[in-house]
């Protein structure tokens, strides 16, 4: 039989695309993590430094109020009604996770008390009120 | 020793490092630093348990002391503590200190105050020591 000429340094498979597709992949969910996080609706939150918390842990829903008090989850801007339809899955979905409340510094707190209300009702035992420990410049 | 031309001699291909990978994550890691610099904006929360009023009322055998209204009072928020009506989140602060923190406190939140003044109770009670935060709406 005759083999191919095996020359020194020419063995073994090439790795220099698979570290290529490692390194995006790696890229990929690291800036998908960030946006998923950054893509938050503007409201002006509470300028308090909030708690000392260790780590944060990510939410099965997240509220906003915006300052008029309008309800927005991913968004898009929900009446009270679908706010509860949506904190319902959410529960069950999730049982032990707390909710994000964003809402904006000037908004009625009446709307944050509703929000609390819907929340509870759907079977959450709390809620994590969203600050701002620095204000935007 | 001679060993770049003892190798030449047998045929062998000079060993070259392939920088190509390293350049492409280095732009990458670059551009994701870059772009992630300019969005971040850390936020942090003031966590509460859910509770209604006729719950506390129902018993946990708390003092009316151990409870904290958000009342409007003209364009701003008073914080009443029993008898004692605060205006500023210090003197709140300050005052909650004195108060005993295992039964927890309850932060009752009246119509006609903003998201602000709810935030500087929760956090008042947060800094003045108190691990269990209870928000109730009031009715």
């Amino acid at each position: 039989m005759k083999f191919a000429h095996h020359r020194f340094g020419a063995s073994g498979p090439d790795l220099t695309p698979m570290v290529d597709v490692v390194f995006l992949l790696l890229i990929f969910f690291l800036t998908t993590t960030q946006m998923a996080q950054a893509a938050r609706t503007r409201v002006e939150l509470p300028h308090e430094a909030g708690e000392k918390s260790e780590q944060r842990s990510m939410s099965a829903l997240v509220v906003n109020v915006d300052e008029t008090g309008g309800f927005i989850v991913l968004e898009d801007a929900v009446s009270p009604a679908e706010l509860t339809n949506m904190a319902e899955e959410a529960a069950i979905m999730s049982p032990t996770a707390i909710p994000i409340v964003r809402a904006d510094l000037r908004a009625p707190s009446e709307r944050l008390n509703q929000v609390a209300n819907i929340l509870r009702k759907a079977g959450f035992s709390g809620l994590r009120l969203a600050t701002m420990p620095e204000a935007r410049p | 020793m001679k060993f770049a031309a003892h190798a030449a001699k047998r045929g062998r291909a000079a060993a070259v490092l392939n920088l190509t990978s390293m350049i492409d994550a280095t732009f990458l890691l670059l551009s994701y630093f870059i772009f992630t610099t300019g969005t971040g904006h850390p936020e942090s929360e003031l966590s509460a348990q859910l509770r209604m009023q006729s719950q506390r009322m129902a018993g946990t055998g708390l003092l009316e002391s151990q409870v904290v209204d958000v009342l409007p009072d003209g364009p701003r928020a008073v914080f009443r503590l029993g008898v004692m009506n605060y205006t500023n989140q210090s003197a709140l602060r300050d005052a909650l200190k004195g108060l005993p923190h295992d039964p927890g406190l309850l932060v009752r939140v009246h119509a006609g105050t903003v998201v602000s003044d709810v935030a500087a109770a929760m956090q008042a009670a947060g800094d003045a020591g108190f691990k269990q935060v209870s928000y109730v709406p009031a009715e």
